[in-house]
């Protein structure tokens, strides 16, 4: 069963004047039950992706559907079911607040619970992602960055939602805690049959995830556009586009293997403006050929899904 | 013979509920020609650390004891006149973190260059400029960017800025607090290759401060591992690479995922609080003992490397 289906989403916004994408031409399906990762860095444009996906972001052009119905049309639905994590732990919380006082409003709202069954609601929630239900009185300030990430957690949970966006929610973390954090994640998407879509850019971390849930679909976002989309495993051993490469090859040089095959050849360039034709990564790329400063490339199967001229 | 010896350095500040120490009887050295990764969690005392060693430590915190001897010279002695003008920028640099904020925004970048070099004793702007001009194509910007104001400057190039800065006198000692953390993957690598650049054509110290360990072991040629304020491990990189021994170390180098190598073995590091009597990796410890919960363990040297853990105390089981 379908659950998302976006179709040449875009999204554009204005920077002093300059146009530029945060997402341009964004065609995916996910299905129910079905947790996908999503690849790129910061600017790449997955913190719009997720904002869209949990209904957070307007489209400037094009469609989004969840459960087949136009999600402007759908924002009730979306708020119960898409649950958003935040890079931030602390500040994604609300600073006045206690714990208690940031999520029981939504346990009432969302699981219509009453009376005194409410803390207890609130306590095994709490249990569920492994914070002693004491903590709850609490604010912000007085939590550990791991805390305050496992009760952002729970708030997102409390809504009984199908649709997890986890944003980059580890970049943050001390690193001895982060797969602790992506433990809890996963578990909690095989307990509850949950949609997790997460987000990094941290291919080692990925690979951890991938190896939890097993079998992930990825998709790599560069300038706002979806690049190469197919197995997790496929893209890490066979990256096809110039920037997938280079992604894969960064990563693999700081564990001092890998070929640098593109590494080599890649001028270094600064990013801020990113061409609003043709490939987003023609700026940057070796393989640059005409085309590519024209229009973007049709999909190509080679063997897994790939936009980029070297294949099509 | 080291360019930089800490010794016993310990550092407080003064909070509402009374005194907390940031760094704890830290003692370690560098030599010349030496990459020193210090890697550590939010409050390890590694910022702190790195303050110190520049005299940038001011209230509430406040330096109780220990040297800062570099060539010999205490730092923490010298009169502050002495300090700015013969070894700031001069001898040593500090790169701070969120440095990209530290450039003043009414100046051009070529200002930055001027005052800090007129400040130490360069007469001529011409001379500055020349410099400033050559350290620029070092960490590959174009020297049209002397005439940008910093806002007009991508974080990564406001950082390459800073890293020149950071040269104009030559200094043999550059102390670089989490220089790449939030820059994109490209100007990451680009960063870390300036660094190891430099290192090898002069021979520049480096004390790089990360809390990202595969960075921190990709650049150093030394790690220096801290706690709750206090050095837990510190020696050569390859060794405590393939063969930690703090526990903490352990725990910590077997909590983050890599591209290759076996997922099975990763687990995280269980979360807890500093213990502040004992060792500070008391709660969080796998191998815990009675003993490590009120005493403080002293620092061993195993085959040349430092380890402060009753583990591997004259005691242990």
């Amino acid at each position: 069963m379908e659950l998302i289906r976006l179709e040449k989403s875009t999204v554009v916004f204005e920077n002093e004047g300059r146009k530029v994408y945060g997402l341009k031409d964004v065609n995916l399906r996910i299905n129910e039950g079905e947790s996908i990762l999503v690849l790129g860095e910061s600017g790449a444009g997955k913190t719009t992706f997720g904002r869209v996906i949990v209904g957070l972001q307007k489209l400037t052009k094009g469609k989004y559907f969840y459960r087949g119905k136009d999600y402007r049309k759908n924002m009730k639905l979306l708020r119960k079911e898409v649950q958003y994590v935040y890079q931030d732990p602390i500040s994604a919380l609300n600073q006045s607040k206690t714990i208690r006082d940031s999520i029981l409003p939504s346990i009432k709202k969302w699981r219509k619970v009453r009376g005194e069954k409410l803390e207890e609601e609130l306590d095994n929630l709490l249990k569920s992602v492994e914070i002693e239900p004491e903590l709850k009185n609490r604010y912000p300030y007085q939590l550990s960055g791991g805390q305050a990430q496992r009760i952002n957690i729970a708030r997102a949970l409390s809504t009984n939602p199908r649709v997890l966006v986890a944003d980059e929610p580890v970049t943050m973390l001390d690193a001895s805690i982060r797969v602790g954090i992506v433990d809890l994640l996963t578990s909690l998407k095989n307990d509850r049959g949950l949609n997790l879509i997460m987000i990094t850019h941290d291919l080692a971390l990925a690979r951890y995830v991938n190896y939890r849930l097993g079998g992930m679909r990825s998709i790599v976002i560069y300038g706002g556009r979806i690049v190469e989309e197919g197995n997790f495993s496929e893209i890490l051993s066979d990256p096809l586009h110039p920037y997938t490469k280079f992604l894969v090859e960064s990563s693999e040089d700081l564990e001092g293997v890998g070929s640098q095959e593109i590494l080599k050849k890649m001028v270094y360039q600064e990013t801020n403006d990113l061409p609003l034709k043709g490939c987003p990564f023609a700026p940057r790329c070796p393989f640059v050929r005409d085309a590519c400063l024209n229009s973007f490339p049709e999909v190509a199967e080679n063997p897994h899904r790939v936009f980029c001229y070297i294949y099509s | 013979m080291s360019l930089l010896e800490v010794e016993d350095l310990t550092i407080s500040y003064k909070t509402t509920k009374g005194k907390f120490l940031a760094v704890k009887h830290l003692s370690f050295d560098i030599k010349k020609g030496e990459i020193i990764s210090v890697i550590g969690e939010s409050g390890s005392g590694k910022t702190t650390m790195a303050k110190a060693l520049v005299r940038a430590i001011k209230p509430p915190a406040n330096i109780d004891s220990g040297k800062v001897l570099l060539n010999g010279n205490n730092l923490l002695e010298i009169s502050q006149n002495k300090f700015v003008h013969d070894f700031l920028w001069v001898k040593v640099s500090y790169v701070p973190q969120s440095s990209q904020n530290s450039l003043n925004p009414t100046q051009k970048i070529i200002e930055h260059f001027i005052d800090t070099g007129t400040s130490h004793g360069l007469r001529d702007k011409k001379e500055i400029e020349d410099r400033a001009v050559k350290l620029l194509q070092l960490v590959r910007l174009p020297k049209s960017i002397l005439q940008s104001y910093p806002h007009q400057l991508s974080g990564g190039m406001k950082q390459r800025v800073l890293i020149a800065l950071s040269l104009l006198f030559e200094p043999e000692l550059i102390i670089m607090d989490e220089p790449v953390t939030a820059l994109d993957i490209a100007t990451q690598r680009h960063i870390l290759n300036i660094i190891k650049e430099l290192n090898e054509k002069n021979r520049t110290s480096i004390i790089f401060i990360t809390h990202e360990i595969n960075l921190a072991i990709y650049l150093a040629t030394k790690l220096l591992v801290m706690y709750g304020g206090e050095l837990m491990e510190f020696g050569d990189r390859e060794k405590i690479e393939k063969n930690p021994l703090h526990p903490y170390t352990i725990s910590l180098l077997s909590s983050v995922p890599k591209l290759f190598g076996d997922l099975s073995k990763i687990k995280p590091v269980t979360e807890g609080k500093i213990n502040s009597k004992g060792c500070p990796f008391f709660y969080r410890c796998p191998n815990a003992m009675s003993i490590c919960e009120n005493n403080e363990p002293e620092t061993y040297t195993i085959e040349g490397d430092k380890v402060r853990c009753f583990l591997y105390g004259a005691n242990k089981a």
